[in-house]
């Protein structure tokens, strides 16, 4: 009984923990710019996390080292620092972002300029970090963040047209008016803001964090097969909630308080509440999830010790990385640049650096040295090998389409 | 005093290549990014293409409008909370003036956009005024007053909609 | 040197560099940046005598700009002039499997030197450092 709960636990949060800022705009953007042709964008993105995520999972709660750490031992000190390069430079950035997303939700309770947020947001943020157990951390936020279920209601209630919304996202081709080259250049931003790869340094560390044992490894499974794909339906679920409100009248996205309004169009005060609670939680989670993984990142490279589990004066490196990276993220925020065009510019950046970031850990995952018999199976090196070419062909692609596309305008 | 070289030299052919190519891609993307950030507005010089950023400028205005008019909508079903409403409609306010004056810093190439000009910047003034009008009943969380601003909101949208389709 | 030699000391060093190196609580104190060898003079193969740890090690094993940076660092934080990576005898490893384990405490060690700084100047003064974890 208790270890059923326990899956449920893991699987709601998954869920719950799922969106961050970068699903929710490109989302909100694409939906009401392609409606839902891009659907598969997020399909692809959920499938590759989906195979990644367990594999990170299960090389950490195997060999007890999260993967980031086994990086290095395995491809060698060279190509392990250009992956620490690029895997830290994304998650700072979104790191920054995310800051930025916890203080646009606040001003949309509020109408307190963003602004002034971020810098008790980047405090509160360490604050959290720093003092909140681990488990506790993840398991609240993860369960409030569940309150963006009120979009799949909203939609419900807006009575659209599904059979139109299937045949949308069944059918994807581009929207009349729009270039193909912008379509897959949101394509990309989609399927980059689902993969993103903080989310797998995060996972895996967390598991060494949380002490996964062999016997947790259904656990780990349980989580990534049903929570995440649940999670990306949320995403689609914000999805058509801007295609079935905003493509009809040509509005385009630029501001989360556009990302909001057809929740509360649909329910009403109480819809508009839960939304932006939604956003708030999955927002601040993601951040005190890129936080600790800017970290994980640097910590486990250099071989410093690392961890919540440890005390802080026994990670002392480990804890100024997080508190650097957080004082830095919360400047870039305070430039004032567009946090939905810094979004925007992450998610894409995170899409070109796919490769780079998730190599390592189909080489880990398939050593036997840390894994024994736990390998890969071949079907699962055969897919992951697939999804490594995908991630290539994007990878390279995206320079050149943010190039064409003048970054989607 | 003997190290690692023959490891050092196994490295050589993936290591250089992979950290030097990462540290340039890094450059690159940098780069990419920050001249994809800065997109200063170009001149236009036959009347086309200047008719194309008019068409862009009402479509922008277009999208801040019916943003609004959604809003308003909410405001007549007490749907929304003051402090939202006003948060978006002073972004719907912000998108449509800063569109107007990235437009009114284009230089018009001929006479013949002058009354291009001339016709879309009355359009745009109706519609900015109504969104202002808007955004400060919400920040006085006078939901009635957002919600008669209904009215005006869908004439600009009318206007500018027909705008949009004659540039077509 | 004989090829056979040569071979098993290539064999060594893909073992040893980059493996993380635990200390007798098993904390993290680093990985195998690099390694020091001693020919031996009766022509056997040559023997590990010291693990280099920490950005002074790595830092010239990386080589070019990045290294000579690192480089920087290491000797920035040493009060000495000319400042050799931080060395750990071989004597002091306990134990090879997928890490290094040693018979010391990391504070110890000559590459703990950032650890410390960065706990007495930046963390210590932290409010809620000295907690142990719930």
């Amino acid at each position: 009984m208790k270890k059923l709960l326990g899956v449920t636990l893991g699987i709601l949060t998954a869920i719950g923990g799922f969106l961050d800022i970068g699903d929710i705009v490109t989302a909100a953007v694409t939906g009401a710019r392609f409606r839902m042709s891009l659907a598969w964008a997020v399909a692809l993105g959920v499938v590759g996390i989906v195979i990644y995520a367990e594999m990170a999972g299960r090389v950490a709660t195997v060999s007890h080292r999260p993967v980031f750490d086994l990086v290095r031992e395995r491809v060698g000190a060279r190509l392990g620092l250009a992956n620490l390069l690029a895997s830290y430079l994304v998650t700072f950035l979104t790191l920054a972002a995310e800051v930025a997303g916890v203080a646009l939700a606040l001003q949309l309770a509020s109408d307190v300029n963003y602004l002034l947020w971020i810098p008790l947001v980047g405090f509160l943020v360490w604050l959290v970090i720093w003092r909140v157990k681990f488990e506790t951390m993840e398991n609240v936020f993860g369960l409030i963040g569940l309150a963006l279920i009120v979009m799949a209601v909203a939609l419900w209630q807006l009575h659209p047209d599904w059979s139109s919304l299937w045949h949308s996202a069944s059918h994807p081709e581009v929207t009349s008016g729009e270039g193909t080259p912008t379509y897959f250049y949101y394509a990309i931003a989609l399927f980059g803001a689902t993969m993103t790869p903080y989310e797998v340094f995060f996972f895996s560390s967390g598991a060494v964090e949380e002490r996964w044992q062999r016997n947790d490894l259904m656990l780990n499974r349980a989580n990534v097969y049903l929570g995440f794909p649940l999670g990306g339906l949320l995403t689609l679920t914000l999805m058509a909630l801007t295609a079935v409100v905003f493509a009809p009248m040509n509005i385009t996205v630029e501001h989360l308080s556009q990302a909001a309004l057809p929740t509360s169009l649909a329910l009403g005060k109480v819809g508009l509440a839960l939304i932006i609670i939604g956003f708030f939680a999955a927002t601040f989670s993601a951040a005190l999830e890129t936080g600790l993984s800017a970290g994980y990142t640097i910590s486990q490279y250099f071989g410093w010790q690392w961890g919540k589990f440890v005390r802080p004066l026994g990670a002392a490196r480990f804890h100024a990385v997080v508190l650097i990276s957080l004082v830095g993220a919360v400047l870039l925020a305070l430039t004032a640049i567009d946090p939905v065009k810094l979004t925007e510019y992450t998610v894409v950046l995170a899409a070109a650096a796919l490769p780079l970031t998730y190599f390592p850990i189909l080489v880990v995952a398939n050593d036997p040295d840390f894994m024994g018999d736990k390998v890969n199976s071949r079907f699962s090196n055969a897919i992951a090998s697939i999804y490594m070419v995908i991630l290539v062909v994007v990878s390279l692609a995206t320079i050149p389409l943010m190039i064409a596309t003048k970054a989607g305008a | 005093m003997l190290t690692t070289e023959a490891r050092r030299q196994s490295e050589v052919l993936l290591g250089v290549r992979s950290a030097a190519t990462g540290r340039r891609l890094l450059i690159l993307v940098l780069l990419v990014v920050s001249a994809s950030c800065v997109q200063p507005v170009g001149p236009a010089r036959t009347f086309d293409s200047y008719k194309h950023k008019a068409k862009d400028t009402a479509e922008t205005a277009l999208s801040s409008v019916e943003t609004a008019r959604l809003g308003a909508r909410a405001a007549k079903r007490d749907d929304v909370f003051p402090s939202f409403l006003s948060v978006l409609l002073g972004e719907a306010e912000d998108e449509a003036m800063s569109a107007q004056s990235t437009f009114d810093s284009v230089q018009p190439p001929n006479k013949r956009s002058d009354r291009l000009r001339d016709r879309l910047d009355a359009l745009l003034v109706r519609a900015t005024d109504a969104l202002s009008q808007a955004r400060i009943a919400a920040r006085r969380a006078d939901l009635d007053e957002v919600a008669r601003q209904a009215r005006p909101l869908a004439r600009s949208s009318r206007e500018l909609n027909r705008f949009v389709e004659a540039q077509k | 040197m004989d090829p056979p030699a040569r071979g098993r000391r290539l064999y060594a060093a893909l073992h040893l560099l980059d493996r993380q190196i635990l200390d007798a609580d098993s904390m993290m104190a680093g990985k195998v940046d690099d390694l020091e060898f001693e020919s031996a003079h009766d022509g056997a193969a040559p023997v590990v005598t010291d693990i280099l740890s920490g950005v002074g090690a790595l830092g010239p094993r990386l080589g070019g700009r990045l290294g000579r940076w690192l480089t920087g660092i290491h000797r920035r934080l040493r009060p000495e002039p000319e400042p050799g990576p931080a060395r750990i005898s071989f004597g002091v490893v306990k134990k090879l499997d997928n890490h290094v384990e040693l018979s010391l405490h990391r504070s110890e060690l000559e590459n703990n030197q950032l650890e410390a700084w960065t706990r007495d100047n930046l963390i210590a003064h932290i409010p809620g450092a000295s907690d142990a974890p719930e």
